[in-house]
């Protein structure tokens, strides 16, 4: 008998498949085929191309608890994939980066260091003992970035955080953008006469703060700083002329724009102690004299009504809390986005509100590429409605969605200056001699250059894309749109830094069940057409009970006459039946999902099971009927 | 490939067909998953095109039904004695082995294909990304395989196919459990670190969860290959060493 099939030949098998095992997870490391849509295990080549363009050498320490990590079978698969990524970022940066994995025993120096760091330990029992699973970064400077703890429900955005933490370390040198503002993103300081109290910077404003050198500029700059690499405008109403003349020579110099504008500012709210001021108070901005030589045109008093997007809000109507699409309030996710650019492609979704509509000046001979659009069903409305609006079902009455409208641009091209004859004249000086333009003058751009624009100050608010926690007395933020995400980005492009923008891009995997929101819009529509329907007959109804009524009273005769009795049964059995049909019509919408779901949930765990065992019984008989023929042919 | 497998392979897959095991096993591993993914996993509250709640059950489905379907593969020829008839055939113990294990694979891997409304259905809901999807049922379709390389052993010890059902659920179970501080504190005290870590990662969950991720890496295509391999080895020694007895 063959030597290998005995006892021995299994001793033999168990030492081999430990041993192959062991050296393939030791070895093969990078064997592996990423078969993800958006390549999501791969690192992108922004990444790469940071890695290999390294000017400076970056140190790397991983601490993770090895002991600790295997009691949490989540966890230990995560750090398996961080320490395969680290050491991918290794192999293509090569000497410049130094990566080390320290285990943080419990009470030893290590775990001090960690600590040091910064970084978060977990406590798992009563006895003091941390598990540590965080990132620490050092640059030769002696600057140091973290990772508090890799959390794997973040697994998503993981390449972007350490590509940003090595890229940090490796360009300490912060680019400078400017910033110029009639709404208070920095934050207000307390102005107690006012009633008003210290405000925290809007949460754009604090993402951009680690990555930037944000400069806060003045409204009444006359000349913007050399050293700016972005200048972002936000809100820009009542500027005077030369402060736009400025911000013309800047961008004509090859500086950047990142403009926000808007027909009806949201966040621009007057102050209501003061109700004159709060009448004569301009809530919408533009780009002034620059609008006509970038060649973009903001629709004056208009904001987009868009259905298709529209986010729900709550309202009471007659006592009654009720749901209803706000058309101004709009939520455009990848359908309105550009893909060809690295700005919005990949994002998740963007909340817009009150936002207007963008078009190109065809004459002006600059490239207008729309980013951002709404749906194909958006109309335009009067942006003086939105003062006081109380039921968004004045907006919705005469509603007719049928065109597209941008509401965010590239602009590029050689732009020409909107002050041809040079700096504007100020009002102290006097205004009758012309002047020769000043030598630093320039007329137009000498390479391309290149703008954005939004039309739409709001999606800065923190009310529309995040919800602020405070936890153990900080304030977290938890994004519910890419608002953020979308800033950073175009600032980013703008200063340059190309290779970290391919990277974010790869943010968010979420695949919602469209078809399910395709019926509960749908349900909505109808659902809304027929409520109104049945309100108006209600109150046609409850109209002609209250005249009955009258009538009685009027008559001063208590009693009414038979027909009179029989008509008012009939109105109230009428106005029970209008109620009930109400309600229905609220299940209704609900209805036809649950109803999905059940057809499904059917479809799936019934009709196969199903369609087998008929299948089988059938094979059976069949079977069966042909083995009997079989023995009556025998016998005869 | 040795004819005799293909031989083997074609006698098994039929009699599984002709006999009312296959739709028993396939109307309950179908209705099972079906019910596992929509009220358990709340595939359809969840909201997201993809099909996590459906294959994070295909672990602990497989550790009832596979066994069921590998008790008999030789406990049965052992009890009706019909071992000896296919061991006199003019093949070897490997041949039998293979084909009995490849038939039973190809069952399975039926039993999988119907569950095929799911992924219509998740594409009739949303946007998957179907090669994710196409990954979970690669990643499913070699965990059944070392389920059943692992029942095929167990079923060669025994001519008691309800024994041979009740080892080979628990040995499975030590194999998906792996991982977990369960199995591991039974061993830390006592063998070296390296020994603890291989047996952590010979978890069925770590690369099945790998796999249905999305990414094909050669170590869970190694781990599994491997312990299919061991295990029908293991099948062929046992049953070379029972035929010496």
């Amino acid at each position: 008998m063959n030597k290998l099939l005995t006892s021995t030949g299994l001793i033999v098998g168990v030492v081999l498949l430990l041993a192959i095992n062991i050296v393939s997870n030791a070895s093969l490391k990078t064997a592996r085929l990423d078969l993800t849509e958006n390549r999501i295990y791969t690192l992108s080549q922004g990444s790469k191309n940071i890695l290999q363009n390294l000017p400076e050498p970056v140190t790397l320490r991983l601490y993770l608890s090895e002991q600790l990590v295997r009691d949490f079978p989540a966890i230990s698969t995560y750090a398996l994939r961080v320490k395969e990524l680290l050491h991918e970022y290794q192999r293509l940066a090569g000497d410049k980066l130094e990566l080390q994995i320290i285990d943080p025993e419990p009470f030893s120096e290590a775990e001090d260091r960690a600590v040091g760091y910064g970084l978060q330990g977990v406590p798992i029992d009563a006895s003091n003992t941390m598990f540590y699973f965080g990132l620490a970064g050092t640059n030769r400077i002696g600057e140091k970035e973290i990772i508090t703890f890799f959390q794997p429900d973040k697994e998503e955005s993981l390449e972007y955080d350490v590509t940003q933490l090595i890229y940090r370390l490796a360009h300490p040198k912060q680019k400078k953008i400017g910033i110029i503002s009639t709404l208070p993103v920095q934050g207000e300081t307390a102005m107690p006469a006012l009633g008003r109290a210290n405000t925290s910077a809007w949460v754009f404003m604090e993402q951009l703060k680690p990555l930037f050198d944000v400069q806060n500029l003045d409204k009444a700059v006359k000349e913007i700083p050399n050293d700016l690499a972005v200048l972002m405008l936000i809100h820009p109403k009542e500027l005077t002329d030369q402060t736009w003349y400025a911000i013309d020579q800047f961008v004509l110099k090859g500086g950047r724009v990142l403009a926000f504008i808007d027909p009806f500012s949201e966040a621009d709210r007057p102050d209501s102690s003061n109700p004159a001021a709060a009448a004569a108070h301009v809530r919408h901005s533009d780009l002034g004299p620059l609008a006509a030589t970038w060649g973009v045109e903001l629709v004056a008093d208009k904001v987009v009504g868009d259905l298709k997007g529209a986010k729900q809000v709550q309202i009471e109507r007659q006592g009654r809390a009720v749901v209803s699409p706000y058309p101004v309030w709009i939520d455009i996710d990848t359908s309105g986005f550009n893909t060809q650019d690295v700005i919005t492609n990949g994002l998740d979704t963007v909340t817009f509100a009150s936002v207007g509509s963008l078009s190109p000046k065809a004459d002006a001979g600059t490239e207008f590429v729309p980013l951002i659009q709404s749906s194909t069903e958006a109309m335009l409305l009067e942006a003086n409605q939105l003062l006081g609006l109380t039921d968004p079902q004045t907006l919705l009455k005469d509603f007719k969605g049928e065109n597209q409208f941008t509401l965010a641009a590239r602009i590029s091209g050689q732009f020409k200056t909107a002050f041809p004859n040079g700096a504007p004249v100020s009002e102290e000086e006097n205004a009758e001699t012309p002047r020769d333009p000043s030598p630093e003058h320039v007329n137009q751009a000498s390479e391309p250059v290149t703008v954005i624009v939004f039309a739409d100050t709001d999606l800065l608010a923190d009310q529309f894309w995040v919800r602020i926690q405070s936890f153990l007395g900080q304030r977290i933020a938890m994004p519910i749109a890419a608002n953020g995400t979308l800033v950073t980005n175009a600032v980013d492009n703008l200063t340059g830094s190309n290779d970290l923008i391919s990277v974010r891009n790869r943010g968010t995997f979420a695949r919602p069940f469209t078809r399910v929101e395709d019926i509960r819009r749908e349900a909505e529509q109808r659902f809304r057409e027929q409520e109104q329907r049945l309100q108006a007959q209600l109150e046609e109804t409850e109209s002609k009970i209250n005249q009955l009524q009258q009538q009685r009273q009027d008559a001063a005769n208590l009693n009414l006459t038979p027909e009179q009795e029989q008509a008012l049964e009939q109105f109230r059995q009428e106005q029970v039946n209008i109620r009930q049909e109400l309600r229905q019509v609220q299940h209704q919408l609900q209805k036809d999902i649950d109803q999905l779901e059940s057809r499904l949930k059917f479809l799936n765990i019934g009709l196969m099971p199903l369609l087998v065992g008929f299948g089988g019984l059938a094979l059976g008989l069949y079977r069966g009927r042909r083995r009997r023929t079989f023995k009556q042919n025998v016998a005869q | 490939m040795n004819p005799a497998i293909g031989v083997i392979f074609r006698r098994e897959l039929y009699s599984y067909f002709s006999t009312p095991i296959a739709y028993v096993f396939i109307v309950i591993f179908l209705l099972l998953s079906g019910i596992f993914t929509f009220y358990l996993g709340n595939f359809f509250l969840r909201g997201q095109a993809d099909l996590m709640p459906f294959f994070m059950f295909h672990p602990w489905l497989y550790l009832f039904l596979i066994p069921a379907l590998s008790m008999r593969l030789w406990a049965e020829e052992r009890k009706s004695g019909s071992i000896e008839l296919l061991l006199t055939l003019p093949i070897t113990v490997t041949s039998a082995v293979i084909g009995k294990y490849l038939a039973a694979w190809a069952f399975t891997a039926i039993a999988l294909f119907l569950t095929f409304p799911i992924w219509i259905t998740v594409n009739y809901l949303g946007n998957p990304d179907n090669m994710i999807i196409l990954a979970g049922y690669f990643g499913s379709l070699l965990m059944a395989g070392a389920f059943l390389a692992i029942g095929s052993c167990i079923s060669a010890i025994t001519k008691n196919q309800v024994i041979a059902f009740i080892i080979t659920v628990v040995v499975c179970l030590a194999f998906i459990l792996s991982g977990y501080p369960l199995v591991l504190d039974f061993f830390s005290s006592w063998t070296p670190a390296i020994i603890v870590d291989t047996i952590s990662s010979f978890s069925f969950l770590t690369h099945f969860d790998a796999i249905g991720k999305g990414v094909i890496d050669v170590r869970n295509l190694i781990y599994f290959a491997s312990l299919i391999a061991f295990w029908l080895f293991a099948t062929v020694v046992l049953i070379e060493m029972k035929k010496a007895d």
